[in-house]
């Protein structure tokens, strides 16, 4: 029973026609991951440890070189991806869902419901991410808490807002109005008539969204708001060695490029689900091509 | 009198599914005299498109047009590369899609559009002014002004904008027109008026007319000669008349006795069993081997030849055996309809009472509030076991009543009552019982179906819903209930997507009838579909309606519909009710001028045609009071 509904589930994302671009996009997403998971047990030193000059050039024992304090590169890189990627997930991943529970219910509800969460998205789209998220932080303080928060904050209305166009293209289709004539519950409504219907356009955003997510933790770190000083996380990496960037650029050269990696990435790969979906449709015509 | 190189001749067509080695059509070849008409009738997936397409040289994709000729006027547009084809297709042959409004670019005035066809396909100095698209608008029968070009194609209504699309197709005078379903979706005073527009090109300007159609009803005045295609093959060919006082092909005499009929009695609609044939299985015999009840063991092995004289062909190894027509005319006339007996005397099943409902208009300013009434104080009783038909224009308030009655409409005022207990409006203020009682089977078949669900949950879902039984018991059912609606229970697992419209037509019905409802409301459930289809869902309703006892409001723009199934008729125009009355005295002895235009709008057979009932053998009238 618990298999069958895995294999339900799975066989509803669709099939990932994946196009050569994609292939890279995969590739390029899983390697920063795979640094950010695994990293850690290959790190030769401790992220925290003290253990030469200030950016010493890149040695056999330092392969890139120390940072500001005199700290392995290497190992704060490996040590670093994890924090970032994790918060992200988990903020976007908290979003979405609020978003999505929101947008669903204003577009199948409408009315004051829809009227009310309109004008709420309204208010807090008015306000650029990064912009809200400093303002929560200088409110609340510089913690992790506050960071996952923010980017709830950021992501949801958003999501809000493209799962309620969405549902209204579908909530006035024959098959929710026969629902609805049967008196299913709210909750059937939205989430077996409706959301699996859409769920490739929310996909496709949430993985934008996600590397907006990304982007912002890391620009946080880099502004000092988001880590504290003495924990590795390529966004602070980045911040915290900007000024010898001629004279030893590694730290700030390699957090960059998986930062990079990790955002063009993901794009690569929704790029090739929603291309994926055309094929889909493709697939569809023929198969009424070869029916006719 | 015309010589090899006028008109349409077309030889030997065959259509392939790009690698993979099976046609989509193959054999097919006609010729067209200039000045007259030919009508290519099938069911959907018959072929009759991809021919149409053909005509054009084009292929749809996926598909290769492998061999043949088609010659206009003498040239070969197979044979012509594409550059050529691109500037030849304008002046021989222009086409006539089926849905106006995608055709048309929005954007762009009417007038606009037809002079770029103009200046696309005619010499500068027939181009320079606008007198071709003026005659071509004349000869669509649009009035010739600029006040007529000036239009958008959203300003003008689906009956014009078919027009427009006409004009286009006539304004560079080409040997050719391909007419693909012109008339399908719009209703019986338009499409009326579109025909005769259609009628009115024949014989003008050595123009020959392809008309391709699903309903042979439609085509029986427009066109000379009518080619049936099933499986991809011309099955007959033959003069029109002939045609249809004569029908030679098992198929064809099916597809005739699949139409419903508005000036006759009814006989009971025989659909045909059984699916259309994909490319993929079809025999190398007659594709209509396996849904034909007079095959031997010849058809199936071995494709039959053209039988018959130059001017009637039929594709049939049994056309000189087949039973006499008025044998199987008898045989259809006298069983006519099942009688349900109506018990005038029960209260009302259903009763509705001064019904106004209607739409409120939203503007942030107060001058733009208002309210559009689409219902306006509409009443009627229903007995149980009856079969109300509500028939309209689109746009009479039809299926505004229809959703009112479901639940799905909140009226302004006036009562809705059931067994003598008022209504609640929405169907979640309703008590279940009362839910579970009222039915509805929607339009469009294809938006229906939830198409992330398997046909297995869409049937399980009402079962969960209203009643309490096992998970074993549920699965039981939905076997049982596919198999009442003439479907495999194996079907349970598949996606919507896998399934043909008439399925998902009958998966709907099958989802209604799981909640075994006292009142089924059919909202225009046919009229997607072909006859053939639509015959065999107005079977399955008949059948439904004698086994459960059920009653029936069925909501339709078709007369002929009608006429087979209903006890009692309301027709409707701009939400008010114009004439309500037991069938047979509407037919007969109309009494509103509306109904009595409706009535000569339907398109019709003629007296002579096949099947030839007999006015004697109809019913006698139902005299019931409503």
């Amino acid at each position: 029973m618990p298999v069958r509904g895995l294999r339900f589930k799975a066989s509803r994302l669709g099939r990932l026609n994946l196009t050569p671009n994609a292939r890279i996009g995969v590739v390029l997403f899983l390697l920063p991951v795979a640094i950010a998971i695994f990293g850690p047990f290959f790190a030769p030193y401790a992220p925290d440890e003290i253990i030469g000059n200030a950016f010493a050039a890149p040695s056999q024992h330092h392969l890139l070189g120390l940072d500001f304090v005199g700290r392995d590169v290497l190992s704060r890189f490996l040590w670093g991806g994890r924090t970032a990627i994790f918060i992200a997930l988990i903020g976007t991943a908290l979003g979405y869902t609020l978003g999505v529970v929101i947008g669903l219910l204003s577009a199948h509800r409408r009315g004051w419901v829809d009227e009310l969460f309109g004008r709420l998205t309204d208010l807090v789209l008015a306000f650029p991410a990064l912009i809200l998220a400093l303002l929560l932080l200088a409110a609340f303080g510089t913690s992790i808490e506050v960071v996952v928060i923010a980017i709830v904050v950021t992501t949801a209305p958003g999501a809000t807002r493209i799962s309620r166009a969405a549902a209204l293209e579908i909530v006035d289709l024959p098959y929710v109005e026969a629902a609805k004539a049967r008196g299913e519950r709210t909750a059937f409504i939205t989430m077996r008539e409706i959301l699996p219907n859409i769920r490739r356009p929310l996909l496709v955003d949430y993985g934008l969204r996600l590397t907006a997510a990304i982007l912002l933790v890391a620009g946080l770190s880099f502004l000092g708001l988001g880590l504290k000083a003495p924990a590795a996380d390529w966004g602070l990496m980045i911040g915290e060695n900007r000024v010898a960037l001629t004279v030893q650029p590694w730290p700030v050269l390699v957090p960059t490029i998986a930062i990079a990696c990790l955002t063009i990435g993901i794009n690569l790969v929704l790029d090739g689900y929603r291309r994926g979906g055309v094929a889909g449709v493709l697939e569809d015509s023929a198969e009424t091509v070869r029916v006719v | 009198m015309s010589s090899r190189s006028d008109g349409l001749q077309v030889e030997n067509l065959r259509v392939d599914v790009a690698g993979a080695g099976f046609d989509v059509v193959a054999d097919v070849g006609f010729s067209v005299a200039p000045g007259t008409a030919l009508g290519i009738v099938g069911e959907s997936g018959s072929g009759k498109t991809t021919v149409a397409m053909a005509l054009l040289g084009f292929a749809r994709p996926g598909t290769t047009i492998v061999s043949g000729s088609v010659c206009i006027g003498g040239v070969d547009i197979l044979a012509l590369d594409e550059s050529k084809l691109r500037s030849t297709r304008g002046r021989l042959v222009s086409y006539v899609p089926q849905n106006p409004s995608r055709a048309l670019s929005p954007g762009m005035r009417v007038g606009r559009q037809i002079q770029e066809m103009a200046d696309e396909h005619l010499s500068r100095s027939a181009a320079k002014d606008d007198s071709a698209a003026l005659a071509a608008l004349t000869a669509a029968q649009l009035p010739p002004d600029r006040e007529t070009a000036r239009r958008y194609p959203h300003q003008l209504s689906g009956g014009q904008q078919q027009r427009v699309a006409i004009a286009m197709a006539l304004v560079c005078e080409p040997k050719l027109i391909v007419m693909d379903e012109p008339t399908t979706g719009l209703d019986v005073l338009t499409q009326k008026r579109l025909l005769g527009v259609i009628d009115g090109l024949r014989g003008r300007r050595d123009t020959c007319i392809v008309y391709i159609s699903h309903d042979l009803g439609v085509v029986r005045e427009l066109v000379d000669h009518v080619a049936v295609m099933y499986g991809g093959r011309i099955m007959e060919h033959a003069p029109v008349a002939e045609l249809f006082r004569s029908p030679r092909h098992p198929y064809t005499r099916r597809l005739l006795e699949a139409i419903p009929r508005v000036n006759r009695p009814a006989g009971r609609l025989r659909g045909i069993a059984g699916y259309p044939v994909e490319p993929r299985n079809r025999p190398p015999g007659c594709p209509f081997t396996s849904r034909c009840e007079y095959r031997v063991e010849r058809c199936g092995h071995e494709m039959p030849p053209g039988f018959g004289d130059g001017d009637h062909v039929t594709r049939c190894w049994r056309v000189s055996e087949l039973p006499s027509l008025d044998a199987v005319s008898a045989l259809l006339g006298g069983g006519t309809m099942l009688e349900i007996p109506s018990r005038a005397d029960s209260e009302p099943l259903l009763r509705v009472d001064e019904l106004v409902a209607g739409y409120r208009t939203r503007g942030r300013l107060a001058r733009k509030r208002g309210t559009k009434v689409a219902v306006d104080r509409v009443s009627f009783a229903l007995q149980p076991g009856q079969c109300l038909a509500v028939v309209g224009e689109s746009g009479s308030g039809k299926t505004t009543l229809a959703r009112c009655i479901a639940g799905l409409h909140d009226p302004f005022s006036g009562t809705i009552e059931y067994h003598g207990e008022t209504l609640p409006g929405l169907s979640r203020r309703r008590p279940a019982a009362m839910r579970r009682r009222i039915q509805i089977v929607f339009q469009d078949p294809d938006s229906s179906l939830n198409p992330s669900m398997t046909v297995g949950a869409i049937i399980r879902r009402p079962l969960v819903q209203f009643f309490d039984l096992e998970r074993s018991e549920q699965s039981r059912r939905v076997g049982e209930l596919l198999e009442r609606v003439h479907l495999s229970s194996s079907m349970a697992s598949r996606l919507p997507r896998d399934l043909s419209g008439g399925e998902k037509q009958r998966v709907a019905i099958a989802r209604a009838i799981a909640a075994e409802p006292e009142l089924l409301v059919c909202d225009e459930i046919t009229s997607a579909l072909d006859v053939a289809v639509q015959a065999s869902i107005l079977e399955l309703l008949e059948e439904l309606r004698v086994s459960t006892a059920m009653s029936m409001l069925f909501v339709t723009h078709d007369l002929a519909v009608v006429r087979t199934i209903a006890d009692s008729v309301l027709v409707m125009r701009e939400g008010a009710v114009r004439e309500l009355a037991q069938r047979e005295t509407l037919f007969t002895a109309p009494r509103d001028e509306y109904t009595k235009l409706l009535l000569a709008a339907a398109p019709d057979l003629h007296d002579g045609d096949y099947p030839r009932w007999g006015l004697d053998e109809s019913r006698e009238l139902v005299s019931t009071g409503a």
